[in-house]
């Protein structure tokens, strides 16, 4: 910080002791000019030596100001252009005064301070340059200020994303699902009350898993399996033998974690989108085994290939979203075609 | 009478209709069932009903794609679950529509339209709400290599430049992969995030660290990353790069 601070200001004395020296140059030179003929070179060496000093003694009374944070706040326009200004003149006055002081000492001058003649001229010339300089300044601070804008409204977008993805991690169960469901049971009230009564506690328990009463996101495959097999149970009752199901856990991963409502959508989306142009002798089997240091969770069907350009649905995108989310590059989602279409979902075993 | 037509893929949804409208016996007479939308269309082509009751979400063709198909155009009235966007249009449309589960009482109504004719399908109105329900923003990118697909972030992708054969994908972690999609497919798939700079070049608007001026009016964009990226726009596009940045 103290040497960037230190950088800093010797940044700002090079450049106005150039800027300095330029000025002292151009009076220098239109003194000639309407002269019509060159100043003796002490003209040229007071003039450079007045006109350094001022912007050297403005520079750093600027930068200290601008460090002490007296002149920080671009946007108050007239408080700082009125402390800019007051800065100026104040320092236009003490260099004028302290450079008589060194050059009447070195040459030997006799004159009266202050020199209040000497006043207006150099007023006129600190004037035009520090309005310049000080119309630059503002309008980088407006930039900047811009560009903080703009990193600001970023920020808010990412925190809405990650908003959008916390969403995506909240197990739902598709309400088109459980309406549909209890159109049936409705359905099955008059003229099967035992299999409606068997589907009302089926939906309950599907329906009291998707609460999560303890918003845990992981869960382990068992409950996983078990609600699986209660959508599976209600999509049977409904669409009798239109599809068949078979789901393999391999052995000794029935206790393994896993997110909590992976299984679910990613089957409900297979008998939607996959199995659509089979009305019947659909096959759709989940297989979940570990491979090397990966769980492995398969969503295979019979159904027609996912197409070249095709757009994920609501289910595949949380999906991906929640393994991303909870694995990030550990975590893998993949729509294979051949040998076997299916959705295949790798997460380290380690990790769950 | 009208001779109507169900048309559903649950046999349970089929019969609690049939059932509640062995109500309306003096005007509804029921002279088939269809499980899905190809029955569907084939036995509309044939028996020429006068109202269909239509699920929306249905194997083979969905209620939607069904009417698409039609010769024959009877009055539909959907019985559906799906309670969204497109659903709620149809009401403002004059199209009649039952949520399920289907209400006795709610029924009732429709009949009572129908009985009225004040039900008057526009055939053109119900496929323009269909096929209108505003896609949701794509999040994700699906990427076939080979008999696979990878799927990316849309947010991850840096930006995209093709060569004279292929298109590369660049992610921000510096991934690159092949695409058989072309740039033009890739710019309406990526959304208003991402930009064209040049000919052979789009890029994520959100992953651009800095931007410099360059020769021509054309503009150096240097990416976020770990890696320095440069990327030069071509001049042909400075009016609309200088538009999405303001510069």
């Amino acid at each position: 910080m103290l040497t960037r601070c230190r950088k800093s200001w010797l940044r700002t004395n090079i450049k106005y002791g150039l800027i300095g020296l330029v000025l002292g140059l151009l009076v220098y030179v239109t003194q000639s000019a309407i002269a019509n003929a060159l100043k003796p070179i002490e003209y040229l060496i007071a003039s450079l030596t007045f006109s350094t000093s001022i912007s050297l003694t403005i520079a750093n009374m600027v930068h200290f100001a601008t460090s002490t944070k007296l002149l920080r706040n671009w946007e108050n326009v007239w408080r700082n252009f009125t402390i800019y200004y007051l800065i100026s003149f104040a320092g236009m006055i003490i260099a004028v005064e302290l450079t008589y002081l060194v050059l009447g000492y070195f040459y030997n001058w006799e004159s009266q301070f202050p020199h209040t003649k000497d006043y207006l001229f150099d007023s006129i010339l600190v004037l035009v340059v520090c309005t310049l300089i000080y119309v630059d300044i503002y309008r980088k601070a407006l930039q900047a200020n811009k560009l903080n804008q703009k990193e600001l409204e970023l920020h808010k977008m990412n925190e809405l994303r990650s908003n959008a993805e916390l969403e995506a991690l909240q197990a739902k169960i598709n309400p088109h699902f459980l309406y549909n469901a209890l159109n049936s049971i409705a359905g099955l009230i008059k003229d099967n009350p035992d299999q409606a009564e068997e589907m009302t506690i089926k939906l309950s328990k599907l329906f009291r898993y998707s609460i999560n009463q303890s918003q845990e996101n992981l869960v382990s495959i068992r409950e996983e399996a078990e609600l699986l097999s209660l959508y599976l149970e209600i999509e049977k009752i409904r669409f009798g033998n239109r599809v068949t199901f078979e789901v393999n856990i391999g052995a000794g991963l029935y206790t393994t974690k896993i997110p909590r409502f992976l299984i679910q959508p990613l089957v409900e989306n297979a008998l939607k989108h996959g199995l659509k142009y089979n009305a019947a002798n659909g096959r759709l089997a989940v297989d979940v085994f570990a491979e090397v240091t990966d769980l492995v969770i398969q969503v295979a069907d019979n159904g027609q290939p996912f197409a070249s350009d095709l757009v994920l649905g609501y289910g595949l995108q949380s999906t991906f979203d929640k393994i991303q989310l909870l694995y990030g590059a550990h975590g893998k989602v993949e729509l294979i075609n051949s040998p076997q279409k299916m959705v295949q979902i790798k997460i380290p075993l380690a990790h769950v | 009478m009208f001779k109507t037509l169900i048309i559903d893929d649950e046999p349970l949804a089929r019969s609690r209709l049939r059932r509640l409208l062995a109500a309306y016996t003096d005007a509804i007479v029921i002279i088939g069932e269809a499980a899905n939308g190809e029955e569907g269309a084939e036995l509309i082509n044939l028996l020429k009903p006068d109202v269909i009751f239509l699920d929306i979400e249905m194997p083979m063709l969905n209620g939607f794609e069904m009417l698409d198909k039609l010769e024959f155009h009877p009055i539909v009235i959907f019985a559906t679950a799906y309670d969204q966007y497109a659903i709620r249009a149809f009401e403002e449309n004059s199209i009649d529509y039952l949520l399920k589960p289907i209400e006795a009482d709610r029924l009732a109504k429709t009949i009572q339209k129908l009985q009225k004719n004040v039900i008057k399908n526009d055939f053109e109105a119900i496929r323009q709400l269909a096929f209108n329900e505003p896609a949701k923003k794509a999040t994700t990118l699906s990427l076939q290599i080979g008999e696979r697909f990878v799927l990316i972030k849309i947010a991850d992708i840096n930006y995209v430049e093709a060569d004279e054969k292929y298109v590369f994908i660049y992610t921000n972690d510096h991934k690159k992969y092949i695409t058989d999609f072309t740039l033009k497919a890739l710019e309406e798939k990526l959304g208003e995030d991402f930009m064209r700079i040049h000919r052979s070049i789009i890029i994520n608007n959100n992953q651009v660290a800095e931007i410099r001026r360059s020769f021509n009016g054309a503009f150096v964009f240097i990416m976020k990353g770990a890696q320095e990226i440069r990327l030069k726009s071509s001049r042909s596009y400075a009016n609309e790069i200088r538009k999405a940045f303001e510069i």
